[in-house]
């Protein structure tokens, strides 16, 4: 899918994270694994520390609170909002839709607009799809694009494969339609035989039964997860973002005559730094145009980490950036726009 | 860092042999196994220290040699060494 919009801005970006750090040294008791050999792993993928939300938060926990900055402190109405668009793989029920949750605990319009998108690493590229078509076709002025997940519940604290690497945050972009906006550029891609790559098996309608799928089991690698717990294909997922990714980031600057050293910024979703680093490798371009703190300071959001590494930027206005998620799904795609200014730009702590 | 250090063995590499022998060289570094210890008929995934981080070391270890990704599937197929060497040569 490709697509170009106009007259879309974004207008400020907002971070939330928990307040409590968890360190990876502290967590090496957990693991079947040699420590000496966690920590190569800790030192090779940047897992430093990342914030673990305290039992019961959830993801629009953290949302809330960055609309409650958004109204108090930035200038913005809710009444003002024509839609919000809620991305995230840790809804806080089956049903309703976190975004109509959201929706009740501020004064919204009840024309405002509310939907859920299902999604991970590519899940904020794909949020800026949605929101910029619903501004180009309707009269709608302002958006709320809300992203992140706080998925440590859902991650075995005995899987060395998984639970360093990942952090909880949400994050809050405000998007307007305005005239002077230059385009904003998507291509995203999907590859669904790889739907199991990365996986919470039980939870859904095709859940195991209820007897096993709490049953923790220990893989041929000594992590010890359950069906309840995130899955992933550490090799597979790895040969992924080594293969169809940096061939992908190419691709698409080339169909637009473009090279990497026209992008001032490249916000990658941050997966690890291990990975950030080898694509940075095969672009050839400056560690300082492929930021990694959102990984060693947070921890991995999934569809959060791409705003995160925003707000943690704060590129000045004029600044050719290529957003880039990859991940579950499987999924990979790019949005590519000149940043106007953010009126906003901050991570906070909840 | 294991996972980049190891790409200084792999400079000047120019043809079949030096590249099977770089390979097991870096295998024998990413696995911590002492230098000549390893050869081709060697199972390498058999060794104690063969683990997700050593299979991740190697898959980039054999990337920089070959200029190519190496599917982690021909790793998980490869019994030996020299099978992992055929197995890529042999995919071009």
């Amino acid at each position: 899918m490709r697509a170009v919009f106009s007259n879309v801005r974004l207008a400020g970006v907002v971070g939330v994270v928990p307040r409590n750090v968890s360190y990876f040294d502290d967590e090496l008791a957990n693991y079947s694994h040699d420590p000496a050999n966690s920590r190569k792993l800790k030192q090779a993928m940047g897992y430093g520390e990342h914030r673990i939300a305290t039992k019961g938060t959830t993801t629009s926990d953290l949302a809330c609170f960055g609309l409650v900055k958004l109204f108090s402190e930035y200038g913005v109405n809710a009444q003002d909002i024509d839609a919000i668009f809620f991305v995230s793989q840790t809804p806080d029920y089956v049903l309703p839709a976190t975004s109509a949750y959201i929706h009740g605990q501020f004064d919204f319009s009840k024309e405002t607009y509310c939907v859920d998108i299902n999604d991970g690493c590519c899940g904020y590229v794909k949020g800026l799809y949605e929101a910029a078509a619903f501004l180009q076709v309707t009269a709608a002025k302002r958006v709320l694009l809300i992203a992140g997940d706080v998925l440590s519940p859902r991650v075995s604290i005995h899987d060395r494969n998984s639970y360093p690497l990942i952090g909880d945050a949400a994050t809050v972009t405000l998007l307007e339609k305005t005239v002077e906006a230059s385009p904003l550029d998507i291509e995203i891609y999907y590859n669904g035989t790889g739907y199991d790559k990365l996986i919470i098996p039980a939870g859904g309608a095709r859940s195991p039964g209820v007897e096993t799928r709490a049953r923790l089991e220990t893989d041929e690698d000594g992590n010890k997860r359950s069906a309840e717990d995130l899955r992933m294909s550490g090799t597979d997922v790895f040969a992924f973002t080594q293969t169809v990714v940096p061939d992908f980031i190419t691709s698409f600057l080339d169909r637009r005559a473009l090279t990497p050293e026209g992008i001032d910024l490249f916000l990658l979703h941050q997966a690890n730094a291990f990975i950030l680093e080898r694509i940075r490798m095969k672009l050839a371009v400056s560690k300082d145009k492929i930021p990694d703190q959102v990984i060693r300071k947070y921890g991995n959001s999934s569809s959060g980490t791409i705003p995160m590494s925003l707000a943690c930027a704060h590129p000045a206005p004029g600044a050719n950036v290529m957003a880039c998620g990859f991940g579950v799904g499987l999924s990979w795609g790019a949005a590519m726009f000149k940043l106007e200014g953010l009126d906003f730009c901050a991570v906070v702590e909840y | 860092v294991l996972l980049l250090n190891i790409k200084g063995n792999i400079m000047g590499i120019a043809n079949a042999d030096e590249r099977f022998l770089a390979l097991i060289a870096g295998l024998e570094e990413i696995l911590e196994a002492t230098p000549g210890t390893l050869s081709g008929s060697s199972d390498f995934k058999s060794h104690p220290n063969w683990d997700s981080l050593a299979a991740l070391s190697a898959m980039v270890y054999a990337e920089d040699i070959f200029k190519r990704f190496i599917d982690p599937s021909v790793f998980k197929a490869s019994e030996s060494i020299a099978e992992l060497y055929s197995a890529v040569v042999e995919a071009g």
